[in-house]
């Protein structure tokens, strides 16, 4: 293994901190989630760290239970609209014909709706839950990934080493994985980080239309919402789950970054 | 000796109806290098793709050993294909940047043979000898060989499919003068030790006087002369053969003017 940069180790402590929270932040969590501990945007004091939110809960509390909603939904979402869109799109890419031609205008018809539109119709109509909510965002973020995943197989496919395995007669199977997808793999993991942190805003914008993650559970996108108007007042109530989105972010394009670094060196470099 | 390629009153058209090469009829013996050459849109790689069935013919039978190719790869059986194999003008882009060498030239293995693990990695170490190069090279990717590596880990990888029919289409031409000399000498071992036919493509005549048993010419489509390499390269020359001989550089002062010369009094 390489020396992992400076920039790549901050980014993995902020995912690292980010799983802890996900996978532990109720256990971690020192109040309930829908305790209410004081009056509204109460200031932070020795018990509660970051003060409270617009209903006096507790601030700490609340992002590290809003942790689990958060991430897991959008890493849900991201991990779901990949498997979906990636196969599908290196599958129209190698097919041709007819296959690309019914996938991709399947694809654009749902892309000439907006995202926020489709997905309100969708909620409305189903109802959020969150099983609901996860497959909605998949499902229509999956377009997105199909259509990069349908122009790199459609580049890579006409490489001459992509022809000599066809006529050596391999199956699809084996084109995607090892011929398509090995070599396609930099701008998917880049665009996988830049996903999910969008996943991340879309699912807090379906919260503040009510349609995202349902009160009483804790999220951050709609933790902003609740509190935003602590802003008018000065108030540090809405910084704290919007630094949290960032700092996630930040993090995640950070580590993205290092794992490409490798792919992206001119050829033989480094070796 | 039996035929391994007979191609018989072959016509190619594009989609729009343009010819792209008609009444083409050759043949190549089991190990025989057959040069084809010609300028380049005359037709020579658009006939290395239909034999390889990548581009279905418009009529014409193309037979390997006496049995009728089917006209596209994908109707093909496994065998089929791996009778006849591709060696490509850029090495650059004909291995996968993502696979070691040793993946390149171990995937035929096992596809064809079924060959795995220890047998695999002797019989990949053996075809890397057979090329020049060291066991070690297995695990190196693409992007760390030279261009000349490349060609000879293309040309290995072709080998491995044990074929009996390697198509060279301009497989020198993207590499300098000395590397090129390097892997047509290695191509001519190869040929005198394992008894492979070549088509062997190419617009260097140098190349087709010193590998080819028998050369094939082309212009416009269409083959103009074939014959024993010897005797299209002794005069009298075919009008477009003696174009072609007369288009190679020589290093005498006035050459360029004699050859315009020449052409404008024809």
């Amino acid at each position: 293994m390489k020396r992992i940069p400076l920039t790549a180790w901050i980014g993995l402590a902020i995912i690292t901190l980010n799983l802890a929270a996900l996978l532990f932040g109720p256990l971690l969590a020192p109040f309930g989630e829908e305790d209410i501990l004081g009056g509204p945007f109460d200031p932070a004091t020795a018990l509660n760290w970051f003060g409270l939110d617009q209903n006096g809960r507790d601030m700490v509390s609340r992002l590290l239970f809003g942790a689990q909603m958060s991430i897991g939904v959008s890493l849900a979402a991201s991990l779901l609209s990949f498997s979906v869109g990636l196969p599908l799109g290196f599958l129209a890419a190698l097919r041709g014909g007819w296959v690309d031609t019914v996938l991709s205008r399947l694809v654009d018809t749902i892309m000439c709706i907006p995202v926020l539109i489709s997905a309100l119709v969708v909620l409305q109509a189903l109802g959020s839950s969150l099983p609901v909510l996860i497959v909605t965002i998949a499902l229509l973020d999956s377009t997105r990934v199909f259509r990069l995943a349908r122009i790199l197989g459609q580049g890579i496919n006409v490489m001459e080493y992509a022809e000599a395995a066809r006529l050596r007669g391999e199956g699809a199977w084996w084109l995607i994985r090892k011929e398509i997808l090995p070599n396609a793999a930099a701008p998917l993991i880049a665009e996988f980080g830049m996903r999910f942190c969008f996943t991340f805003l879309f699912v807090a914008g379906l919260s503040f239309l009510g349609l995202g993650i349902q009160p009483p559970y804790a999220d951050w996108g709609g933790m902003v919402k609740d509190n935003q108007q602590g802003i008018l007042y000065g108030l540090y109530a809405p910084l704290y789950p919007a630094a949290a989105i960032a700092l996630l972010t930040v993090g995640v394009n950070l580590v993205v970054d290092w794992l490409l670094a490798g792919r992206t060196r001119p050829q033989g470099e480094g070796r | 000796m039996t035929d391994i390629l007979t191609i018989r009153g072959l016509r190619v058209e594009a989609p729009d109806g343009a010819v792209l090469v008609h009444g083409i009829d050759l043949d190549l013996k089991k190990g025989e290098v057959l040069g084809l050459i010609g300028e380049s849109g005359s037709g020579k790689s658009t006939l290395a793709r239909v034999i390889t069935g990548l581009l279905p013919p418009t009529a014409g039978a193309v037979r390997l050993d006496g049995q009728a190719l089917p006209p596209s790869y994908t109707a093909r059986g496994r065998d089929l294909l791996r009778r006849i194999q591709l060696v490509y003008q850029l090495p650059d882009v004909a291995l996968n940047p993502r696979q070691t060498v040793g993946e390149a030239i171990g995937r035929p293995l096992t596809f064809y043979f079924g060959l795995k693990g220890r047998e695999q990695k002797q019989e990949i170490a053996r075809l890397l000898g057979l090329i020049g190069l060291a066991p070690d090279f297995a695990d190196r990717l693409p992007g760390a060989l030279s261009g000349g590596q490349k060609q000879r880990v293309c040309i290995a990888r072709a080998l491995a499919a044990k074929p009996d029919l390697m198509i060279c289409d301009e497989v020198t031409s993207a590499l300098d003068p000395l590397v090129a000399e390097e892997i047509l000498r290695l191509l001519r071992r190869l040929q005198d030790e394992l008894g492979v036919a070549y088509l062997f493509i190419t617009h260097d005549l140098g190349v087709v006087r010193r590998l080819a048993d028998r050369t094939a010419v082309m212009q416009r489509g269409c083959v103009v002369e074939q014959g024993p390499t010897e005797e299209i390269f002794t005069p009298p020359f075919h009008d477009y053969t003696g174009r072609l001989l007369a288009s190679v550089p020589e290093l005498r002062r006035d050459w360029l003017d004699q050859v315009l010369a020449a052409r404008t009094t024809a």
